[in-house]
């Protein structure tokens, strides 16, 4: 720091208060020298001596008046001094705390304050996620990894039956397998990140991907003996890519059936929202979601309730990137009293629109 | 002894109860939090290995129940989360040990071990087995009445396999009690195999009986006659 503010600000003030005094004297001057000028009597110094005396209260008050401009430069730079300390105070590591805004005017100060601490706020959600993922993440590779480093060392620990030794393997693959798939969801979910992925994109017939995706997933709703209703119309025009569409659409049947218990019902719609959008419903007669949660399920990992055993939680998170990989964006339909009904809404192209995209 | 596994992943739950079982152990195991409790009122354990993330309800909340009690069996906690705030929760919670996933077998048998064991004598400074004997306090190493000459880590390499003399130990045991090195992601198996290999050829070249024995996918074990 050069010159701190408040020394700043206190400079200017006396430089304020020496250009009133200068100014008040530049007057005075002129009226006696203008009273010297009709009145010729007396002599100019006279007269000048008065204008000395006219400002010479004015710098006997000077002092005093400098002290005010300090305390005044003091009273103004206190609430930024509060505001830095507090702030620092969270930046050292209390990020929870917050600058309390309890006791300051609404002003411009407590303005700024408001401002900061929504930052925080914003920086706070971000570490907790990040911290959460990291948590999720090692939670669902390292579980798998357990189970195989455990199974393979109880196995070998002495002499087996063959059988003993096949079923050891058989359950190690296992582990392989569910772990082979948390790590293709997330190298999928990282690879949405990036935007070459639309380059890809071409203009195609959703009604196609939901017929192809329901052909998919029939035999698996029969076998449940679960209702599985498909509804399409035609001219649904998507810009997108088709494998990503269908995985879209299969994370969230999967998630249906697995909630759905036998004998329900899953339904599929693609339908055309307005002249802009399509929507795509996906509903299921399972136990539904509680709306406290409905945040919570389109995020890395967060889990559905009772799929629990099943998923680690990144199907959704695909579904949600997908989506929004394609200029849509997907959601959980909250006014639904029975099961639960996701909305993905994706941008129509139709006639014209694609060719800004050609 | 009665160890009882709360743990929700099938596969795991039936390894461990098979690995612990094997050791030696009566083993009771559950998948969720309200089975457990049940398990401690009606048949307590002499320790507990609980798993953290449990369906119902967290397995923070089993060891607390547990604590409260007042029961004083030893708890020991497996999980897959490693922060520090993750660890410091599960201890002040009422936790003895800390394992965290994935860990070796043989690591766990130490721990359950080390949990159960009674007040023992004090260790001896000298310590025998078979023929080979080893002086902790002068640093020296006998085979039969031939004296090695051993570098320093490779003498803690071997005081260490005689001290759990007849348990195999695992490379990450090895990397953490005698390296002092925690964080698996050292890489450390070659270091600790070359030094393995050193000590085989000053301890057991040119003697019948090999006494250091590498356990095929686990590590190693150091053993007299049976």
């Amino acid at each position: 720091m050069k010159t701190p503010l408040r020394l700043r600000l206190f400079f200017w003030l006396v430089a304020l208060l020496v250009i009133f005094v200068t100014f008040q004297f530049a007057i005075f001057s002129i009226i006696e020298f203008r009273a010297w000028i009709h009145h010729p009597g007396e002599t100019l110094r006279d007269h000048l001596m008065e204008a000395v005396q006219g400002v010479g209260w004015d710098l006997a008050a000077l002092p005093f008046l400098i002290g005010v401009a300090w305390w005044i430069s003091m009273k103004m730079i206190r609430p930024i001094q509060t505001i830095t300390l507090a702030a620092d105070n969270i930046c050292s590591g209390h990020f929870e705390d917050r600058i309390s805004t309890g006791n300051m005017p609404d002003d411009e100060m407590r303005r700024m304050a408001t401002t900061i601490n929504a930052a925080f706020d914003y920086y706070h959600d971000a570490v907790e996620r990040l911290r959460r993922f990291s948590g999720d993440a090692s939670h669902q590779l390292r579980t798998p990894l357990a189970a195989m480093q455990s199974v393979g060392e109880v196995a070998l620990s002495r002499e087996r039956h063959p059988e003993e030794y096949r079923q050891a393997m058989a359950n190690m693959l296992e582990e392989v397998r569910r772990m082979s798939r948390v790590t293709e969801q997330l190298l999928r979910l990282a690879r949405l990140e990036r935007t070459e992925v639309q380059s890809s994109f071409v203009r195609m017939d959703i009604g196609k991907v939901v017929c192809r995706t329901a052909a998919i997933f029939q035999p698996l709703c029969d076998e449940k003996r679960v209702v599985f209703r498909v509804e399409t119309e035609s001219g649904l025009q998507v810009f997108g890519h088709e494998d990503l569409l269908i995985e879209m659409l299969a994370n969230l049947l999967d998630n249906a059936l697995r909630v759905t218990p036998n004998g329900g019902e899953i339904f599929l719609k693609a339908e055309l929202e307005s002249n802009r959008e399509i929507l795509v419903t996906v509903a299921d007669t399972g136990p539904g979601i509680a709306p406290e949660l409905a945040e919570r399920v389109f995020e890395l990992f967060g889990q559905v309730p009772g799929t629990r055993q099943t998923g680690a939680g990144l199907g959704l998170a695909i579904v949600a990137a997908i989506a929004k990989a394609h200029g849509g964006r997907a959601e959980l339909n909250l006014q639904q009293t029975r099961g639960a009904v996701f909305h993905v809404h994706l941008p129509l192209r139709a006639g014209v629109l694609d060719r800004s995209f050609g | 002894m009665h160890v009882m596994v709360v743990e929700d992943d099938e596969t795991m739950a039936a390894t461990l109860a098979k690995g612990i079982m094997e050791d030696g152990y009566k083993v009771t195991s559950c998948g969720t939090a309200a089975d457990a409790l049940r398990i401690v009122d009606d048949e307590p354990p002499d320790l507990v290995l609980l798993d953290i993330g449990l369906p119902d309800r967290s397995g923070m909340e089993v060891l607390q129940a547990i604590r409260s009690r007042k029961c004083l069996t030893p708890v020991i906690i497996l999980t897959a989360r490693d922060a520090i705030r993750d660890r410091v929760k599960g201890l002040d919670a009422g936790a003895d040990d800390y394992l965290i996933k994935p860990f070796a077998f043989a690591e766990l048998l130490a721990r359950i071990r080390a949990r159960l064991r009674h007040p023992e004598v004090p260790e001896s400074n000298i310590l025998r087995v078979d023929d080979l004997m080893i002086d902790a306090l002068n640093r020296r190493v006998m085979r039969g009445s031939h004296e090695m000459s051993l570098t320093g880590q490779e003498f803690e390499l071997l005081r260490y396999l005689v001290i759990n003399v007849g348990k195999t130990v695992s490379r990450d045991m090895i990397a953490r009690d005698v390296w002092h090195i925690e964080s698996r992601a050292t890489p450390l198996d070659n270091v600790i195999d070359v030094h393995i290999s050193h000590l085989r050829a000053k301890v057991d070249r040119g003697f019948d009986k090999e006494l250091i024995r590498t356990v095929w996918g686990i590590g190693f074990v150091l053993k007299g006659d049976e």
